[in-house]
């Protein structure tokens, strides 16, 4: 690799920012992780009212599924007048992005859990909170952290593009700084982050998900505790 | 609440209905019954008659519209109803083992709930394990790795897990096959002979009913009790048509089937009977027929490990028929 500053990737340049890089991917994962985790708690809460009064699942999945046909973007846009180029604008929208892809994968996997198993629960003389909790909850366990993944990807790259707004900190930012200048390395750092951290996210839900339900693999195998 | 066990248990059912919402007619329509302690009592009828419907209530699973449910002269409906449950085991169609937890922690349900200490469902474990015949290696399996015999053992397992003065099992045996169902029946029969628990089966069965019950209720369209006798007495003496037509054919064989020789008057037999057939005298009335009939003899002769009792031809085996139990 060629090292200067006409080349398409100069490590040396990365190399003499390396804190700033740090600091970058840090902020990243931070936003994602606001957002995920906010994201989840509302996305619970709604997928509750939802299984409590039916007829408020299409009103909630709708809602969700129209905040995230408004471009990423554009909806950054429109919120910074409201409140500024701040960190809770950019939260805003990527917890109300993280909506479409947790709450129908929630709801979904709690209706999905079988009707014996409950009947059994009752049977037994759990009690709703406890049936839920130790029941409905881990039964629906595999669907839930599925939607949890998608949506930790897709805000890492939704993260990347409120920088572009000059919202937040993340590795978005070396991208726009890239462009500024007509200078490859930075957007191509910015770019391979971007990605190295989706791949990243991924892979702790992969685990997570196989520590998490071991009994899902059961069939096969049998002999596992 | 939960120390009442082994009282002086029975269920009892006074005058009770339930109209599900939306539905014109009711699923159990004014039912009065009563189950005595101990007693292995099934429900039988085609389905929709409110067999299910009238085991569900027993355990507050569903409420009745009218009338009173109650266990050990207690009405449940002024009880805790997780109390009512945790008091009684339950066994569901299709077992309902919970597929995320092991084998170990679904029989263990019910104890937790009900804060058992560790050691001491560590200990009951060991004598369910026992008492179902399991391999102690199946604990720390999840349930999708049993087969349907052995999933259906755990899923009694765990309903006797904390010990309960009464069992409910809602067509336990319909997923397995009919050599393990058989063999299943065989298994809860000596059960029960063993616990003396108060056991309310639910089955479309008629036969597998006849071989379990001490006690059968035939249920008839609606959710009206057509007849409520003992399986004897209700292939000697079917209350009506549609009671005679759920039990179908060859009644008298049939209840010869559950005749043990035991309860048979024998004759006397002379010292010059070796030519004669020989049946132990375990064997029921139904096996001396077959074996009559077979040999062409008019006469086989029972025995007790060798030693010859007596013996039984057609007039003693008609005359196991004539009394109804």
């Amino acid at each position: 690799m060629i090292a200067d500053a006409n080349s398409f990737f100069w490590w040396q340049w990365v190399v003499d920012r390396q804190a700033t890089v740090r600091d970058a991917v840090l902020a990243h994962i931070q936003q994602t992780l606001i957002a995920v985790v906010v994201g989840f708690a509302i996305s619970i809460v709604l997928a509750a009212i939802a299984l409590r009064w039916n007829w408020t699942v299409r009103p909630i999945t709708w809602t969700a599924a129209l905040i995230y046909t408004i471009p990423s973007l554009a909806l950054f846009t429109v919120l910074i007048p409201i409140t500024g180029l701040t960190l809770l604008t950019a939260e805003i929208a990527l917890v109300g992005y993280t909506l479409l892809n947790l709450v129908p994968t929630i709801i979904a996997g709690l209706q999905n859990v079988p009707p014996d198993a409950l009947d059994a629960a009752d049977g037994m003389g759990m009690n709703r909170r406890r049936r839920f909790l130790s029941v409905e909850l881990p039964l629906a366990a595999p669907q839930i952290i599925a939607g949890l993944r998608i949506a930790t990807v897709s805000t890492v790259g939704l993260v990347t593009i409120s920088s572009f707004v000059a919202l937040g900190g993340g590795v978005g930012q070396f991208i726009t700084d890239g462009r500024a200048r007509d200078f490859s390395t930075p957007i191509v750092l910015g770019v391979g982050l971007s990605i190295l951290l989706a791949v990243a996210f991924d892979l702790v839900f992969v685990a997570a998900e196989h520590w998490a339900t071991p009994w899902v693999r059961a069939r096969g195998g049998g002999r596992r505790g | 609440m939960t120390a009442t066990l082994h009282g002086p248990v029975a269920i009892e059912l006074d005058g009770v209905t339930k109209t599900f919402e939306g539905s014109g007619s009711a699923a159990v329509a004014e039912l009065t019954l009563s189950i005595p302690r101990g007693e292995l009592v099934v429900f039988v009828g085609p389905s929709g008659c409110g067999k299910t419907t009238t085991l569900r209530m027993i355990n507050g699973l569903e409420r009745p519209t009218s009338g009173i449910v109650s266990i050990d002269g207690q009405d449940i409906s002024r009880r805790d109803t997780t109390d009512v449950r945790r008091e009684m085991g339950y066994v569901i169609q299709q077992v309902g083992l919970f597929p995320h937890r092991t084998v170990r922690a679904n029989i263990a349900t019910v104890p937790k709930l009900l804060g058992w200490s560790r050691d001491r469902i560590a200990d009951r474990l060991d004598e369910l394990v026992e008492l179902m015949d399991l391999e102690p290696s199946v604990l720390d399996r999840y349930p999708a790795a049993l087969s349907g015999g052995q999933q259906q053992r755990v899923g009694v397992a765990r309903a006797l897990a904390a010990d309960p003065p009464i069992l409910l099992m809602d067509e336990p045996y319909s997923a397995v096959d009919p050599v393990v169902r058989a063999k299943l029946q065989r298994e809860l029969i000596d059960l029960h002979r063993r616990l003396g628990t108060t056991i309310v089966m639910v089955t479309h069965d008629i036969d597998e009913a006849i071989i379990v019950a001490d006690r059968i209720a035939v249920f008839a369209d609606g959710g009206h009790l057509a007849q409520y006798a003992t399986p004897d007495s209700l292939l000697a003496n079917p209350a009506d048509e549609f009671v005679a037509e759920f039990l179908g054919e060859e009644r008298s064989l049939r209840r010869l089937g559950l005749a043990p020789l035991k309860s048979v008057a024998l004759r006397a037999v002379g010292a010059d009977n070796c030519g004669l057939p020989q049946l132990d005298i375990d064997a029921t009335a139904r096996q001396a027929l077959d074996l009559l009939l077979s040999s062409g003899e008019d006469q086989v002769v029972v025995t007790r490990a060798g030693q010859v009792l007596g013996a039984v031809g057609l007039a003693e085996l008609t005359g196991a028929l004539d009394q109804p139990t």
